[in-house]
């Protein structure tokens, strides 16, 4: 079965400046995978999201990659 | 001299009761420097933004000193009347504890400096957040990528070391066959 990684690893708190974490959830166009694909709750999905959209806000992720 | 103490005190008592209505959060900010400023200089433009947090009644819980960093994209930054596009700054961040109501004053404080490219002020928990470890990302590449992947590049790797070892037992082999050959001739 697949498992979430953020609750497998005890992450409660996802932070935007871990980029290391957050670029294995994005495709090579710097758009996030959907979690049918990633295995991450829905409850997790949703703190990714403002995570990677906060990332993006402040210059550490782009919004598009070539 | 009395009057003019129940005159101070009483102008004083509603500031206390203001700051006792709100518990102090946690809130983390992080910042971008403009690349333009002297690397000897960010430790001073660091200790400002500190007073600042300072003066607002905030005490700083952690914090990253600023390095040099590549931006993702072109940023504009408006330095003296000029239109910059950095694509490097100083990134930082510190994490405080500060009451919620001088969090808007703090924010406008970041908004006028212009040597600031952006900044951004979340709610946050006290413990660290950070969590990356090179152990938890090599144990994680295999369930993100796939597992279709996994079972066929397991099957295939065992019959070719096979493979391998028999082609070699084989040389070795021959080998010993034609060195006997020519030992007899």
């Amino acid at each position: 079965m697949t498992q979430c990684f953020f609750s497998q690893n005890n992450i409660t708190h996802i932070d935007y400046k871990d980029v290391e974490i957050l670029k294995k959830f994005l495709n090579p166009h710097a758009r996030m995978i959907s979690r049918k694909r990633t295995g991450v709750s829905a409850k997790n999905q949703r703190k990714l999201a403002r995570a990677v959209k906060r990332a993006r806000f402040m210059g550490l992720l782009p919004y598009v990659a070539q | 001299m009395v009057p003019l103490s129940y005159m101070v005190s009483p102008e004083k008592k509603p500031e206390i009761a203001d700051s006792d209505d709100f518990d102090p959060m946690v809130y983390e900010v992080s910042f971008w420097l403009a690349p333009l400023i002297p690397e000897e200089d960010i430790s001073r433009h660091v200790s400002e933004i500190k007073e600042e947090i300072e003066q607002r009644g905030g005490k700083i819980i952690t914090e990253e000193f600023p390095k040099m960093k590549n931006i993702a994209y072109p940023m504009q930054g408006i330095i003296e009347g000029k239109k910059h596009l950095f694509t490097t700054g100083y990134f930082g961040w510190m994490k405080f504890e500060i009451a919620p109501g001088s969090v808007a004053e703090l924010a406008k404080w970041f908004k006028e400096q212009s040597r600031i490219i952006r900044h951004l002020i979340i709610t946050t928990v006290r413990e660290n957040t950070l969590m990356w470890k090179p152990s938890l990302l090599k144990r994680d590449e295999d369930p993100i990528k796939g597992k279709d992947k996994k079972a066929p590049s397991g099957r295939k790797k065992q019959p070719s070391v096979e493979k391998e070892k028999e082609d070699a037992v084989i040389t070795d082999e021959e080998l010993d066959k034609t060195i006997d050959e020519l030992v007899v001739e």
